[in-house]
């Protein structure tokens, strides 16, 4: 290619360039920059750079981001496995022969394509303590006794929580490792078979490992989904009670658009940013593992 | 083409052509006023549009761009609007955002602008909360205290009078007591005293107003510096008769953590609750459900001191600082906050109009309006702090859930509130 061509080539890619720099690369390098910096909208003439004074302050001053952390990492842990656990065992039962199975795959959609705002509100009832769905069946079915405080109790809510996302997102897992299972081939079924491997071995010994590609994908997708998701906890209880259900991604928006502490919000912000990138290089390291492989 | 085909096109051409410089002509002769406002009711929403087509037919020359957000999203889309230098000129304000954006420099001072008509005819209290250093930010055009609503039946049942709600808070204990009750004997009480929902985002509505009896005013300025007063013994009285109606009284419980205003209004319809503490707004989500018709009434909140105390949440429309067309807002702001306009809106949104003209309007000498109308005078807003809404979101909320939840006592909550917020206000 001669050196013009090059050139041309450099100026229809500009466009991109430009759009990847204006929208991604600038707000997020501005974003981890104003992290060190000393920003609060009601007093933008201090606007200053503060170096690591708002980390300092939030791993030893604030009182509360360890349990936020703690929150986190508890929710992405466990909404992860859920959704995988979930999300296989349904793949597995959908990907079964059987008339109308077509209609079953399509309805496992519906939670997925629902606004997050709809499922939190309908949560919400369903949650309700006196009239809830939830607690009406458990008392029914002689189960409870009183009913249980799903969303304001501090053992519960987190799990609750869960529920809820993982209901949410367990449609995406079951999509993904379905289409998974549809691309082992058969006879590796029945070679197994043959050597008197029985189904439990079979999915052990020949399901697993041909879906692990599959499996490290939605493991990863779900788990930054997970970490970064805000909508679901603000709407149905806003952290509470107490912290109890305090993430992240709450703190940032709390501190940025209610406290309007923006300089603080971007540093809890890049925190979450290194942690995203740790289970990142994670994934991109396995990936290359097998790729080497 | 033939030659009268062509005679046709060029007159049509030129038609549009006219048509087209006229509507410029015509539309660069007005001025554009951007309203932003936060009605969402069907009724509510119908009823600013009429003022805004009245506006229009008494002022041609103004052009009134609305626009309508949600409560959940009002101060997030006025604050990046005016961080984008893009606020509208017009704009519905909640009681808790005026502080922060006076102190943004957001928001026009109405002083000068302000007629003696309209100073006299709005509640001092108002403008003494809606006033900051001095500047008028809006003018309040809806207000709405906090108070009690309690089931008549259940008084009955309870051999309470249902007519008279207590006057004391001593009195209102006893009363709560004998609503609580185990109605079907299994050990598990079904029916309780007092309910309120008191969840993160909803606590400060139903708290402040039990500190506000007690006499604290949770946030003070003294030299110039303000601090927080929780721990005072005006504090620790209001701290200590919250908790105590969970934990000492047992007249409501702790679930009210996470109860939404939702499964309140339900929880008290089904008669879970003898009486709900909250904003007596919820008059008009209760008039129009058929199985508690005349079981219910509105209350004044009993005394905790010698003095009532409540607090009232306010709507107001305030005016850009950055506005263009000041002159024009202006007209408009006057035009919608007016004491026909305000209680046109407040009728149809069953709100409180703040205005002593409009006292004895027959709306508001109905039964359930008249402790509302009463409350009015005793009542009042948030501290003026421009930390407040950290302090309340960060501090006081989760402590006071912390200790609705007995995990601390109100005496050792009072005193964390005042060493957190003391934090925050040193910052």
């Amino acid at each position: 290619m001669g050196q013009s061509r090059v050139g041309i080539a450099y100026l229809f890619l500009l466009p991109v360039l430009v759009f990847v720099f204006g929208i991604v690369l600038f707000p997020l390098g501005r974003a981890v920059w104003m992290g060190f910096t000393q920003y609060h909208l009601l007093k933008p003439a201090a606007r200053a750079f503060i170096g690591l004074e708002n980390f300092r302050d939030l791993f030893f001053e604030d009182r509360i981001f360890w349990q936020t952390l703690r929150n986190s990492a508890m929710w992405t842990v466990g909404t992860v496995a859920i959704i995988i656990v979930v999300g296989l065992a349904f793949a597995l039962l959908l990907n079964l022969p059987g008339k109308g199975i077509g209609f079953f795959r399509a309805c496992m959609l519906i939670p997925w394509v629902l606004p997050t705002v709809v499922v939190s509100l309908v949560w919400s009832v369903l949650y309700w303590e006196d009239y809830g769905l939830i607690n009406l069946f458990l008392k029914d079915i002689g189960f409870i006794k009183s009913p249980i405080s799903w969303l304001g109790s501090p053992q519960l809510v987190l799990f609750s929580l869960m529920a809820v996302f993982s209901w949410w997102r367990i449609p995406f897992a079951t999509l993904m490792l379905l289409a998974g299972l549809q691309t082992i081939n058969k006879d590796l079924y029945e070679v197994a078979q043959i050597d008197g491997a029985n189904k439990i071995q079979q999915f052990r010994y020949v399901t697993i490992p041909l879906l692990v590609p599959i499996l490290e994908v939605v493991t990863l997708i779900s788990a930054i989904w997970a970490f970064n998701h805000f909508d679901i906890v603000w709407v149905l209880t806003g952290g509470g009670p107490v912290n109890y259900s305090q993430l992240l991604s709450i703190s940032v928006y709390r501190n940025s658009f209610s406290y309007l502490k923006m300089g603080y919000a971007c540093a809890i912000g890049d925190v979450m940013l290194v942690i995203s990138l740790i289970i990142g290089i994670m994934y991109v390291r396995s990936t290359l593992r097998r790729v080497i492989r | 083409m033939n030659k009268a085909k062509k005679i046709m096109l060029a007159a049509i051409v030129m038609g549009m052509f006219t048509v087209f410089c006229s509507a410029q002509m015509a539309s660069a002769a007005k001025v554009t006023v951007d309203f932003l406002n936060m009605w969402w009711k069907p009724e509510d929403v119908k009823e600013i549009q009429t003022t805004i087509e009245e506006f229009q037919q008494a002022h041609p020359d103004i052009r009134i761009n609305e626009t309508r957000t949600s409560w959940a999203d009002g101060h997030e889309d006025l604050l990046t609007a005016f961080m984008g230098g893009t606020s509208p000129d017009v704009f519905h304000m909640g009681s808790t955002w005026h502080v922060e954006f006076h102190e943004l420099g957001m928001l026009e001072p109405l002083n000068e602008y302000l007629t003696a008509e309209q100073k006299e005819d709005i509640y001092q209290s108002l403008w003494d909360f809606w006033t900051v250093d001095g500047d008028v930010t809006a003018i309040p055009f809806v207000t709405d205290p906090w108070g009690v609503t309690y089931r008549k039946d259940l008084f009955a049942k309870a051999g309470l009078d249902p007519e008279k709600f207590p006057e004391t808070w001593g009195q209102t204990m006893i009363s709560a007591m004998k609503l609580t009750q185990d109605l079907t004997g299994d050990g598990v009480m079904d029916q309780w005293g007092v309910g309120t929902y008191a969840t993160r985002a909803k606590l400060q509505w139903n708290w402040v107003p039990v500190m506000y009896m007690a006499g604290c005013d949770l946030l003070t300025k003294k030299d110039g510096k303000w601090s927080s007063v929780i721990s005072t013994p005006e504090g620790l009285l209001g701290m200590r008769s919250w908790v105590d109606l969970i934990w000492e009284h047992k007249v409501m419980p702790k679930e009210i953590v996470s109860t939404d205003f939702s499964a309140l209004k339900q929880d008290f319809v089904a008669g879970k609750y003898g009486m709900i503490w909250m904003g007596m707004f919820i008059s008009s989500a209760l008039r129009d459900i058929p199985e508690i018709t005349g079981k219910w009434a509105h209350a004044e909140y009993p005394k905790l001191t010698d003095q009532r105390a409540t607090l009232t949440s306010n709507h107001a429309y305030s005016m850009s600082k950055t506005s263009k067309h000041k002159k024009e807002a202006w007209t408009l702001l006057e035009f919608i906050s007016n004491a026909e306009e305000a209680t046109q809106i407040c009728i149809s949104a069953d709100l409180i109009v703040p205005r002593k003209s409009q006292q004895n309007h027959p709306h508001y000498q109905k039964a359930y309006n008249i402790p509302r109308m009463a409350s009015i005078k005793n009542a009042k807003g948030h501290p003026l702090c421009p930390s407040w809404a950290e302090i309340m979101d960060k501090v006081y909320a989760p402590i006071v859930q912390s200790a609705i939840l007995g995990e601390i006592s109100a005496d050792e909550a009072a005193k964390i509130m005042d060493g957190e917020a003391t934090k925050i206000l040193g910052q």
